[in-house]
């Protein structure tokens, strides 16, 4: 287990660390702590993204995924990078076998009934609110690609460097597909900037 | 080209990722430019929209199911190198297997009496060391599996009773030696057989008539008021992607709740599934009450999630089965007794499970 070292690992957190090398030698029990400290995130983030059908399904088979490749994990990137990679590929998998076409009960869900967080914006006008609110939905008519990038970028908060070892493409790219991604949703939501933004 | 270049250039400002003389000149165009500036506002504000974007709460937990997860494609894993039962590893450490080598019908002290406690010992604290007690155990559980099988194919105790389902091996327990119940009640959990009791005999939605095989039922879909999918179609709308196992999920219930209703008011919505009743077994202060549910994917998935968030009725436990390892061995063992006993009818039926269908167990507290 010497590629375990925190040394080799700058990436990975102590407590993940510890976590990993447990499962590793001891229990595979140990793993549900890492499902425990991930789910809730995981999960949210797939539905950002692919929608809610079939998510918490999708979650659960990343988990076990990644448990199973578990020993390979080099920790070049954080645990939770490296998980959502696997549940990325997962739902791609999944949902390639799926009628691409989504409901728009769907997409309701996949947005939430309460899109953004008003009370914490008590100066906001109600047009704004309006147009966050409908940037919120424009969003499930970009494509995969650039849903994704967007989400992992503004929800998750990763950072270039994250997103272009979990795409495994160079920063550069990141930076390139994060703008044509921006430049989408600005035009499938341009009537909304124009008329209040 | 070059204005994509400087629009990228203020995408990146946006995100902090550029250094101080790349940051500089972003500020000093987005200052100069009135379109530089509207579209740094633009980008600002949709980064500020997809920010607030909900949280989508995880409404059950998923550590349970995936360390069951985990461990079941342990087992699996070892029994498809060793050829051996898939059940036994539940009970390896069970007396009932050696006892059952040396041909002794005695009842198991340590019997696990629960369905909680079955799972436990399934799924348990156990990481998948323990291989080699496992592998030097298959041939003890087949020969214990085989007195069992002989037990069950007796042709007279299955026309004893014309109100059970003749099929469902376990029907016959009443007429069988305290001993062989036991014995039976360890196999009814070890293949997710079911066990027909006279007292439940009532119809439910999708249930299946008093003498209809479980077989005959699947084959009727149709014909009952909620459209479900015949069997060949249930394969082609598995809920796992894996068409060749099943899901087993728990419930515990209060004992307050009316299941029969609940049940009821479960699918009487629901068009695309069919429902059946394998049967109710008795499981120490628990009692059981196993469903299989069949047919679309989605509307599988939103029962289920509507059992997860019923009042009263709370989540237990999500595993997987592997149905055609469970058959592999049971065709195994068929063969073992054909080869070597010569006496199995090949008509000893059980309740095989659908692939792709999904097991439902509610367990309801004795009161």
């Amino acid at each position: 287990m010497e590629h375990l070292l925190k040394a080799n690992m700058p990436e990975v957190s102590e407590e993940d660390l510890e976590i990993i090398q447990m499962t590793l030698t001891e229990s595979s029990e140990a793993f549900g702590e890492l499902v425990e400290k991930y789910q809730a995130r995981l999960y949210s983030s797939i539905v950002q993204i692919f929608g809610p059908r079939d998510a918490e399904d999708i979650a659960q088979d990343a988990f076990v995924k990644a448990f199973q490749k578990l020993d390979s994990f080099k920790g070049t990137s954080g645990f939770y990078t490296w998980l959502y990679r696997i549940a990325f590929n997962t739902a791609v998998s999944h949902l390639r076998k799926q009628p691409s076409v989504k409901s728009i009960d769907e997409l309701q869900e996949a947005i939430g009934d309460n899109l953004a967080d008003d009370s914490q914006r008590p100066d906001d006008s109600l047009e704004r609110k309006e147009c966050r609110r409908q940037i919120q939905s424009s969003l499930q008519l970009l494509s995969e690609e650039h849903r994704t990038i967007l989400i992992l970028r503004e929800v998750e908060q990763m950072s270039y460097e994250v997103l272009a070892n979990l795409f495994q493409v160079p920063v550069g790219t990141v930076r390139s597909r994060l703008h044509r991604a921006r430049m989408c949703l600005r035009e499938v939501s341009s009537h909304y900037l124009d008329t209040d933004a | 080209m070059e204005d994509i270049k400087r629009e990228e250039l203020i995408s990146a400002y946006l995100d902090g990722e550029l250094d101080a003389t790349e940051a500089a000149r972003a500020e000093q165009w987005i200052a100069e430019d009135p379109q530089a500036k509207k579209l740094f506002e633009d980008l600002k504000f949709m980064q500020d929209a997809i920010h607030q974007l909900p949280r989508h709460p995880l409404e059950s937990d998923l550590t349970r199911g995936v360390l069951d997860q985990i461990t079941d494609q342990s087992v699996v894993s070892e029994s498809q190198h060793s050829g051996a039962f898939i059940a036994a590893s539940r009970f390896e450490d069970s007396p009932i297997i050696e006892r059952s080598i040396k041909h002794e019908a005695v009842l198991p002290k340590d019997m696990p009496e629960s369905h909680e406690e079955l799972v436990g010992n399934l799924s348990g604290s156990e990481p998948p060391q323990a291989t080699r007690r496992r592998i030097y155990l298959w041939p003890a559980v087949a020969v214990a599996a085989a007195v069992l099988l002989l037990i069950f194919s007796r042709p007279e105790q299955r026309e004893q009773d014309g109100l059970v389902v003749q099929r469902d091996a376990s029907a016959k327990l009443k007429n069988l030696a305290p001993q062989q119940g036991a014995i039976e009640s360890i196999e009814i959990n070890a293949f997710g057989l079911s066990e027909e009791s006279k007292a439940d005999k009532r119809q439910i939605p999708n249930d299946r008539p008093a003498g209809e095989s479980i077989a005959q039922a699947r084959g009727n879909y149709q014909s009952t008021k909620k459209v479900a999918p015949p069997y060949s179609a249930t394969l082609s709308t598995a809920q796992d992607k894996d068409l060749n196992s099943f899901a087993v999920y728990t419930f515990g219930v209060a004992p307050s709740l009316d299941l029969k209703q609940q049940v009821e008011d479960l699918t009487k919505d629901v068009r695309r599934i069919g429902l059946i009743k394998l049967g109710v077994s008795e499981q120490g202060e628990s009692t059981h009450h196993i469903f299989e549910l069949s047919g679309d994917v989605e509307a599988i998935n939103k029962v289920m999630k509507t059992l997860k968030t019923t009042k009263g009725i709370s989540f237990l436990s999500r595993k997987m089965v592997s149905s055609k390892e469970m058959e592999k061995e049971r065709a195994t063992t068929r063969r073992f007794l054909r080869e070597n006993l010569d006496l199995l009818s090949t008509e000893g039926g059980d309740a095989q499970t659908v692939p792709g269908s999904t097991r439902i167990i509610f367990v309801v507290p004795s009161s």
